[in-house]
């Protein structure tokens, strides 16, 4: 894989999205100018309806801006075909969701390998891969051949977590990852997270939940599909994390949270 | 209660429509296929109406109103159930196929030629005729009017100019119309003609020898019970021939050997309804079985679509429940959505049936050449057993599929599945598997949908197995005949050449000089006799020889090698007792075969659908037992080496050496293939083509309905897997291919089974089927290339549907969904 560095991983200019709803054009992304750095945890956040997830979904190519310009890693992903989209995800973007949406039908380990050998990699080295990543988020390898319905959440959660990293995309999407999790399997999610980050990858993330958000070192807050503001918290440690956390609830309640 | 029927409905509005639609399918073919079946006996009832044509005709070779004739219609008046009888004159004519003086022949609209060999002239303006035919589809033209039987349009037309030649000179005429004959043989050449033409034939006969008059009695009863009636046929048939023997031994008695012997034989309606219903009940039959695999296909999907739904519903199913639902309400409001919806197609079906009904009985009056097959109509109770079939399906499978619901309760609303514990089984794993990835999924969705995959791998089979099954039957009536030459027991030299002179040894003899030549032997005859002392009569052929024979027609035991065996018909042997080793004894016919009574052991069977399986070949000191004039006349059969096969023409040169002469006089000039074609192959070609293009079309319109539903069904429960594939980084052409690769498999593990099982169980089914009608053993040649052509092709119109299908997956965009359940 090509290993390019960016000062910036994603750039938009003038993003805009906008969705007819009942043959009435809502308009859920505004002219949205963003620069992601390379190496950063952002976190988005924002009421109801602000256009978090819209815009999560347009940085990661899985939709296509109304108007403006994506470049993601270099790449102008906003003028890609649908397919070249698909391609461009399997090397560049990790999914994490907060409903996990793994295949009923098939085992944990098949879920993670139909995602990693999209790779490119050999198949041998991508279920090496895969049993490390299984073994680093304490999946054991007995669990491998269950079905996603024999499972707990926070175990499909970390299934979830080895699908996004298993063809090692320079950026993780997470959409509410501990949505669905009570709060120590959240914490476990999170600190998986906050190691991949340190580990250099970029991730993206959207949530309301404020103990999740004080995990990222940039959160954005978006209000009418336009980013109000933001606040960068620097480096994620344990130490520091009640500190961030009343630094994002001030910040927070400036935004009117 | 409402909102699951209206789940139901959204998610499977195709699955609806095909159904619907192959309910529409199902309640036709069974309205139409059993009213054929069922009207068939209407038919030859009715027939006598519609052609006018009599119940029993007697063919005496006397002039008319001649002493046999007059003793045969005494006889038939003392009978107390006859309706009518009369008597007809019928002049005769042998025509030299090679003597250009003498020739009728009928020049096609087209331009190709029809010479016969032998006519049967009959006069239409007969006043005394009671039963004079009803002519239909009449024309007017110049010269004289000739009409025709049925059988005539397979090649010919209304309208044909017909060229007469007598003597050098010519008169020419014109096919005029048409008329049904049930009891004269239809395939052979009886032609009506007007008085003035057939009058002229007549004044020619007193002077040529080659006109001969003979007549017909036709006899009609009073029954009106088809079976009765065709007993009183029989009965009526058998002591007329009685009636003819006796009259035939006073004269021997009388005058010894300068006795005149006058030969009779008839025909009778139910031998014509036996040899010509057959075929249209396997059409019946046929379209019956077609509607009963089209009704297990409903059953197959409607059970599929229940199942999917009450799995897919088992949460609203559970909160129902809470609510205080029975099982039995909601199982009845699955069939009430299915009932409505059958009960709407069912009336459609029955409108179409109805509909349809008289285009199919005109594809039946085309085949059988019989107008009276018109009178075949919608049968009331068809229309009864169709909607009991179909609700019987629908309401077996309804409830049967629904009786998981039984096992939903409102715990099983909370976790949203009937089970508390997951038994499912990783049969493909990823890991070990050296496909590629779109093609290994394929192959999981198949392991893992196992009710949608039985469901389509036993369509396909079904399907494919009835493809099969045409084929092979196509293959044999179409392409290669052997089979059904053997079957007829019918043998197929190079030439059977009949020559007219009063010795014609020097003719043959010139012909067996000739390069190739193989061998010869006597052909074409017949001669009859009794079983025992019984009336039972059975038809003989007599064989010189059988070593040199082409076709293969003993299926048990072997050909006779000495003068007292003899090989018979399978049937004809069950229905008398015999068996292999076995002997009887034949009662010769007392005139023809002087008298001779013969016993013979049975060697072998064969089987011939003709003469209601009363059929023997022999071999015997034959030249002892048949006059010589008989014998003189007997055409030969000629074999040749195959790569030296003389033309027409090389043999008519050599025949023309051995005296000079500018013409020579055939008697009979056939091939076997020819002789056959006549009797029955004309008729199934051109069925062959019509049912195996229909069936292929058949097969790939249901097998794509399927899949359609199948793949809008998949896409619709799937989509939230297919936008997640999306977003993992699978194109649309992935996955649509995983989808066809699915469903390719399915299609070759369901074409292979059926089409193979198709191939092998087809003359098995034949026999059982064929049984009936003598041709009780079927052992068609499988041609191999044309099954994995099924083979093959079914399963690549399943990846061309599949992948036609599937195109749709590219709506399906990951954000909106994963959207729209965040």
């Amino acid at each position: 894989m090509e290993n390019k560095e960016f000062e910036n991983i994603i750039v938009t200019e003038g993003l805009c999205k906008s969705f007819s709803v009942g043959g009435v054009q809502q308009h859920v992304l505004n002219n949205l100018d963003l620069q992601i750095a390379d190496g950063d945890f952002t976190v988005i956040m924002g009421n109801s309806g602000s256009g978090k997830s819209t815009l999560l979904y347009a940085l990661s190519g899985m939709d296509k801006p109304t108007l403006g310009n994506i470049v993601f890693a270099g790449e102008k992903i906003s003028e890609y075909s649908n397919d070249r989209l698909a391609k461009f995800r399997r090397n560049n973007c990790g999914f994490i969701f907060q409903e996990v949406f793994l295949n009923d039908n098939m085992s944990v380990m098949d879920n993670v390998l139909a995602s990693g050998y999209l790779s490119g990699l050999a198949r041998k080295d991508v279920y090496k891969k895969a049993c490390e990543y299984f073994d680093l988020v304490g999946i054991p390898c007995e669990m491998y051949k269950k079905f996603p319905s024999q499972m707990s959440g926070g175990e499909l959660q970390r299934v979830g977590l080895v699908r996004a990293i298993i063809n090692n995309p320079k950026v993780i999407f997470a959409d509410e990852p501990t949505g669905a999790l009570n709060s120590a399997n959240s914490i476990a999610v999170l600190d998986l997270m906050n190691k991949f980050h340190r580990e250099g990858k970029n991730i993206v993330m959207v949530t309301h939940d404020i103990k999740s958000a004080v995990r990222g070192n940039r959160v954005l807050y978006l209000k009418d599909g336009v980013i109000l503001n933001e606040i960068t918290l620097g480096e994620y440690d344990k130490d520091n994390e009640k500190q961030r956390l009343e630094t994002l609830k001030v910040f927070l309640d400036e935004m009117g949270w | 209660m409402w909102s699951i029927i209206k789940s139901h409905f959204h998610k499977g509005k195709t699955g609806f429509f095909i159904t619907g639609l192959f309910v529409v399918l199902s309640v036709m073919m069974m309205i139409i296929g059993l009213s054929i079946c069922l009207g068939m006996g209407g038919v030859y009832y009715n027939a006598r109406n519609l052609s006018n044509s009599p119940d029993l005709a007697v063919f005496v070779y006397e002039e008319l109103n001649g002493p046999l004739s007059t003793r045969m219609i005494s006889a038939i008046n003392e009978r107390d159930d006859i309706d009518c009888v009369d008597s007809q004159p019928m002049l005769w004519q042998e025509m030299p196929v090679n003597d250009n003086n003498y020739q009728c022949t009928f020049i096609f609209s087209e331009g190709n030629t029809m010479s016969l060999k032998r006519i049967g002239f009959l006069n239409i303006d007969d006043q005394n005729n009671k039963f004079k035919p009803y002519i239909r589809n009449q024309v007017s033209g110049e010269g004289f009017k000739i009409y025709v039987t049925g059988n005539y349009l397979i090649t010919g037309h209304v309208g044909d100019k017909v060229m007469y030649r007598y003597n050098g000179e010519n008169y020419w005429g014109y096919v005029a119309g048409v008329y049904d004959d049930m009891t004269k043989i239809y395939s052979e050449v009886y032609y009506y003609v007007e008085n003035d033409f057939y009058q002229m034939v007549s004044r020619n006969s007193k002077t040529d020898e080659s006109i001969v008059e003979e007549q017909i009695i036709n006899v009609h009863f009073t029954y009106q019970d088809d079976a009765e009636n065709a007993k009183a046929q029989l009965e009526c048939g058998k002591a007329l021939m009685n009636v003819a023997n006796e009259y035939n031994y006073e004269q021997v008695l009388l005058y010894g050997d300068d006795a005149k012997i006058i030969g009779a034989g008839y025909n009778d309606r139910q031998t014509f309804k036996d040899a010509t219903s057959s075929f249209i009940l396997i059409l019946g039959a046929a379209m019956i079985t077609f509607s009963v695999i089209v009704a297990v296909i409903v059953a197959l999907v409607i059970g599929f679509l229940v199942r999917s739904s009450v799995m897919d519903e088992v949460r609203n199913l559970g909160v129902f429940k809470a609510l205080g639902y029975t099982t039995d309400m909601l199982r009845l409001s699955y069939l009430a959505i299915y009932s409505v919806i059958s009960g709407i197609c069912m009336i459609i079906g029955i409108i179409l049936g109805i509909t349809l009904m008289p285009t199919f009985v005109n594809i039946i009056t085309d085949m059988a050449r019989l107008e009276c097959c018109k009178a075949i109509g919608l049968n009331v109770g068809s229309v009864f057993v169709a909607i009991a079939l179909i609700i019987a399906v629908i309401s077996a499978v309804v409830m049967l599929a629904t009786s998981r619901v039984k096992r939903v309760t409102p715990l099983s609303a909370m976790r949203n599945n009937f089970e508390t514990h997951s038994f499912k089984r990783n049969l493909v794993p990823l890991a070990k598997s050296k496909l590629p990835v779109n093609s290994t999924l394929g192959v999981k969705s198949v392991t893992s949908e196992v009710n949608r995959s039985v469901m389509v791998v036993i369509v396909v089979l079904i399907m494919s197995l009835l493809c099969s099954f045409v084929s092979v039957v196509f293959y044999n009536l179409k392409v290669d005949q052997t089979a059904i030459i053997n079957m007829a027991a019918t043998e197929n030299p190079d030439y059977i050449i009949g020559l007219r002179y009063e010795d014609s040894d020097p003719y043959f003899e010139a012909i067996r000089s000739m390069d190739g030549y193989q061998a010869d032997m006597l052909a074409e005859v017949y001669c009859g006799g009794y079983i025992g002392d019984s009336d039972d009569w059975i038809r003989g052929e007599f064989f010189e020889r059988f070593d040199i024979l082409r076709t293969d027609f003993v299926y048990k035991g072997r050909y006779p090698k000495h003068k007292n065996e003899i090989i018979i018909n399978e049937k004809f042997a069950k229905q008398n007792g015999f068996e292999i080793g076995d002997s009887f004894t034949v009662s010769f016919d007392e005139f023809t075969m002087n008298a001779v009574k013969n016993e013979y052991v049975i060697v072998g069977y064969f089987q011939s659908i003709f003469e209601n399986c009363h059929y023997m070949a022999f071999l015997d000191n034959i030249i002892d037992m048949l006059p010589a004039e008989e014998l003189k006349t007997a055409p030969r059969m000629f074999y040749f080496d195959k790569d030296k096969v003389p033309t027409y023409d090389q043999i008519t040169q050599v025949l023309k050496k051995v005296n000079n002469e500018e013409n020579i006089h055939y008697g009979a000039f056939l091939t076997g293939k020819a002789r056959l074609g006549n009797m029955i192959l004309n008729v199934v070609e051109t069925a062959a083509d019509a049912v195996m293009t229909v069936f292929i079309a058949v097969t790939a319109i249901i097998i794509s309905l399927l899949l359609v539903m199948l793949i809008k069904l998949k896409l619709l429960r799937e989509r939230r897997n297919y936008a997640i594939y999306k977003a993992l980084g699978y194109t649309t052409p992935n996955i649509m291919t995983q989808i066809a690769v699915a469903m390719v498999i399915l299609g070759v593990i369901g074409s292979l089974i059926g089409g193979i099982v198709g191939a092998l169980i087809t003359s098995p089914m034949l026999t059982a089927m064929g049984s009936f009608i003598g041709a009780g053993h079927f052992a068609f040649i499988i041609p191999w290339g044309y099954v994995v052509g099924i083979i093959v092709c079914i399963p690549l119109l399943i990846y061309l549907v599949s992948m036609l299908c599937a195109i749709p997956v590219r709506k399906i965009a990951p954000a909106t969904l994963l959207r729209e359940r965040g």
